[in-house]
């Protein structure tokens, strides 16, 4: 029987007028057929059935839930304002805690549980800071820079991502072990099996370093020791777990003196910004994007890219737009480097397309890479050659999008971009 | 038993297209309507007319109920399956299939979205007038099978007018083609007309040629608001008097009004309503009727007389309809639920007024939208649909309105249909005879009464 907690937010469901303009822009519903059980509509009716007792949780129920990237796509179109994406949560959290998901779900928030409480998603703690190598950050400061597990460990989602396309569910029997085989000391073998991608994230965080420094932004890392903000945590519907989680890294933070964070990681940054202050008491931590400082600190003059003009796209990820509300000033920056032409996708701004990031990337591989497919090739139909975004899912996805679309662009980091450009000015 | 129909429907459809587990099925279970809830026994989700025709033969062999199903945005109950048996999901028939922009048809399968389609016409300059407000997510089955209407029904009809011909699967599995593919056919009965708003009892549509029409060079947008509501409607005759068919004549009531203006902290004027015109045609014909309807709105009386020159001012214009519908779920914290009736203009302000007085007595708050150069109104219920009790006094107040309207010489139904909602009130409206003609035509299309049994009374 469903709670009486769950009832009363089924409330709010009320004012849904079950319009179904969710339907029209929901990026899983795309890559379906269409079935009303899939996408925002249908996961609200299904909401309402748990709530009132007219379904039972269950595996099957528990796939509708997980099924959604939490990008607000449908937040940002229902005319009665609701958060379609907060409710896959909540129905998540329920289902969780009724043991009602699959075994492979359990395994991967039993694995994020105990990454997480390690300091690192991808149980990678021991590496994550190799980034900073050579860099000169201090440890404490005021203004934190928040490099994210999900930045510097990327490399091994990507892994993962590879390890799901073995086919006969071995590939989820991997997954599921390498919690065990990172725990165990084998993260030197993932080191080697994610060789060919690791540089590319480190380079994205010490890129971005480097473009603050340039600014004159002073920032702290915490390497080894920064926590993980466990936002994950909360994606699974582990929302108790999250929550304590959530009050622990306050604790880390204050006890640092910490006043500012800058997040590179959108997903980390939307976590502080809009869940942290619903989560933890006091807490007043300001959150900033890398994009808003660099834009706001950025010089007047016109800087430009060392390699001849190039027409770039800009894709914005869901969690920067619709959670952090940043959608100006990565253009800002894009547009003020010079030999570059910045042309913009069909959907873009608050309107963009999620890239089937969103955390179950890993639970739903192939739905997740059709809508990343089809994000690519909507960025691609702008004759761009770069395809600029920066969120380290958004690369995964992205990246992945263009190696199986065979598109002819290159994704890179915003940070990348604006370092090239900048790193001539001063040091 | 049950089992083994769903042995044959997977050979029809496949294995995902028969839907059965509870989790599949329960989103079936309700539309738009949100008072109304039935749990289908089986899901079924063809590709092909051909599919379809094995489905229903099966579904009238078996005597099952089916249930055709577009995008279930309708407000009357009209997709749920009262009775249980199949629910037919045709949103996987989803194809344009020609536009000839010589002819001026379009065909296309019932699955295909309204906006979708609106899109892929508007590439070639045409469009189809029919537009429900949930274009978005409505499909041109739905559209057809309720014969939708919309803000633009004023000058252009509804769905039935802009339909020339249907593929139908009858219930007895045979597929017949009615109407033509010309503008024009004059043979025998209009079967087209008969089918486009029968709500799915007689028959599956599997395919329309619809009438489409080059869209206009220009459009214009004015806003007014009136004092009195008797004045609004004395503007709506007069622009009419002066030989301009609008577009578009909405009309919004004083709740909407203080609605928008609390939930955005604005201040517009609290007038009793608040209009909003749009004109279209070239745009010479655009600019000289504007100039006119400015004219007639600011002598009958109207205040802020708008005129959107942009594209931004006639977004801007749309604000209080557009924001209304947002405004008043939010304030009330309860439910909205959009009603319909329609009375000749002449009675139009007296209506207004009247179902004011009803809902306070009722104590139901209401917001009035309306369409009002045809007569339409939507008066949009504010209701808790977990209070039983409340949910009784609304039924109760939409009886009342309805008969309203039937005693100004209106109607029970200006578009939304009859579905499970007005079904005891059509034969106050129909009459007794009218009704056996009804039911003796649902009976010679479909005498096991298979499809959408229990709606329109018939």
């Amino acid at each position: 029987m469903a709670s009486p907690g769950l009832r009363e937010l089924a409330k709010k469901l009320y004012y849904c007028e079950h319009c179904g303009l969710c339907r029209s822009v929901c990026p899983i519903l795309r890559q379906s057929s269409q079935e009303e059980s899939v996408g925002p509509r249908g996961r609200k009716t299904l909401f309402l059935g748990l709530a009132e007792g007219q379904l039972r949780p269950s595996p099957v129920l528990a796939e509708k839930f997980y099924l959604c990237t939490t990008c607000r796509a449908c937040y940002f179109k229902c005319p009665a304002g609701i958060d379609i994406g907060e409710f896959s949560i909540l129905a998540r959290h329920e289902l969780v805690k009724a043991r009602a998901v699959s075994p492979f779900i359990r395994r991967v928030t039993s694995s994020v549980t105990d990454g997480v409480s390690r300091g690192d998603i991808f149980g990678a703690s021991r590496t994550k800071a190799k980034w900073s190598r050579g860099l000169d950050i201090p440890v404490n400061g005021e203004t934190l820079f928040f490099a994210s597990c999900m930045d510097s460990s990327m490399a091994y989602g990507e892994a993962l991502l590879r390890l799901l396309q073995i086919p006969l569910r071995i590939g989820e029997r991997l997954v599921s072990a390498s919690r065990t085989l990172q725990s165990i000391g084998l993260y030197h073998l993932f080191e080697s099996v994610a060789q060919g991608s690791l540089g590319f994230y480190r380079n994205t965080l010490a890129d971005t370093v480097k473009s603050l420094q340039i600014l004159g932004v002073d920032v702290a890392y915490m390497r080894e020791n920064e926590p993980c903000c466990g936002v994950a945590l909360h994606t699974y519907g582990l929302v108790d777990e999250f929550s304590e989680h959530a009050r622990k890294v306050q604790k880390i933070f204050a006890e640092k003196g910490v006043k500012r964070l800058i997040t590179h990681n959108p997903i980390c940054g939307a976590a502080f910004k809009t869940l942290y202050p619903q989560f933890v008491k006091d807490w007043n931590i300001e959150v900033k994007h890398v994009t808003e400082v660099i834009a706001e600190k950025m010089p007047q003059q016109d800087l430009r890219l060392p390699s001849k003009k190039a027409t770039v796209t800009y894709h914005d990820p869901c969690f920067l737009a619709r959670y952090m509300n940043v959608v100006e000033e990565p253009r800002t920056i894009l547009r003020r480097i010079e030999n570059i032409q910045l042309v913009e996708p069909p959907h873009n701004r608050l309107d963009t397309n999620c890239d089937g990031g969103g955390g179950v990337e890993l639970l739903y591989p192939d739905v997740c890479q059709d809508i990343a497919e089809s994000r690519v090739k909507e960025l691609v139909s702008t004759g761009a050659q770069k395809i600029v975004s920066c969120c380290p899912v958004c690369a995964l996805m992205l990246k992945e999008g263009i190696k199986k679309t065979g598109a002819k662009a290159q994704y890179v980091d915003i940070m990348t971009l604006f370092y090239e450009a900048a790193k001539g000015l001063h040091k | 038993m049950i089992e083994q129909i769903v042995q044959r429907l997977v050979r029809v459809v496949g294995q995902r297209n028969v839907l059965s587990s509870p989790e599949d099925l329960y989103p079936y279970s309700l539309d738009a309507s949100l008072q109304y809830r039935a749990m289908p026994s089986l899901v079924v989700r063809p590709y092909t007319s051909e599919e379809v025709v094995e489905i229903v033969t099966l579904a009238n062999k078996e005597k099952i109920p089916v249930v055709a199903r577009g995008g279930g945005t309708n407000f009357v109950g009209g997709v749920v399956p009262v009775r249980g048996g199949i629910v037919l999901d045709l949103t996987r028939m989803n194809k344009i299939l020609e536009i000839n922009r010589t002819d001026l048809r379009c065909d296309v399968e019932p699955g295909v979205v309204h906006g979708d389609l609106e899109k892929e016409l508007g590439k070639s300059g045409l469009f189809w007038p029919p537009d429900p407000g949930s274009s978005e997510s409505c499909t041109i089955g739905g559209v057809l099978s309720t014969n939708a209407g919309g803000m633009r029904a004023l000058k252009y009809g509804t769905a039935r007018d802009w339909v020339l011909g249907l593929k139908v699967v009858l219930p007895n599995g045979e597929m017949i083609r009615t109407g033509a593919r010309t503008l024009k056919s004059n043979v025998g009965y209009d079967l087209t007309r008969l089918i486009v708003g029968s709500e799915g009892t007689l028959g599956v549509i599997t395919e329309a040629s619809l009438k489409v029409r080059p869209a206009p060079e220009a459009t214009s947008r004015l806003s007014a608001f009136f004092n009195e509501i008797e004045k609004a409607g004395a503007a709506v005759a007069k622009i009419f008097e002066s030989g301009v068919t609008p577009v578009i004549v909405e009309l919004m009531d004083r709740n909407v009004i203080r609605a928008v203006n609390e939930w955005l902290h604005l201040s517009l004027p609290d007038a009793e309503a608040s209009m909003l015109i749009e004109l279209d045609g070239t745009k010479e014909e655009v600019e000289n009727t504007a100039k006119k309807v400015e004219h007639i709105l600011a002598e009958a009386g109207a205040t802020d007389v708008q005129r959107a020159a942009s594209k931004e001012e006639m977004e801007q214009l749309y604000l209080i309809r557009r924001e209304g519908q947002i405004a008043l779920p939010r304030l009330t914290g309860k439910t909205t639920m959009p009603h319909d009736f329609c009375v000749p203009l002449s009675r139009l302000p007296e209506a207004l007024r009247k179902v004011q007085e009803l809902a306070e007595k009722r104590k139901i708050p209401v917001a009035i939208l309306s369409h009002a150069g045809d007569g339409n109104v939507h008066p949009i219920f504010s209701v808790d649909v977990s209070d039983p009790s409340e949910m009784k006094r609304a039924r109760e107040l939409n009886e009342e309105i309805c008969m309203m309207a039937l005693d100004l010489g209106g109607t029970i139904s200006g578009e939304h249909g009859i579905g499970m909602d007005k079904a005891e009130l059509m034969e106050h409206e129909c009459g007794e005879n009218s009704l056996r003609v009804m039911r003796s035509i649902k009976k010679a299309f479909d005498p096991n009464n298979i499809m959408n049994p229990g709606k329109m009374a018939v």
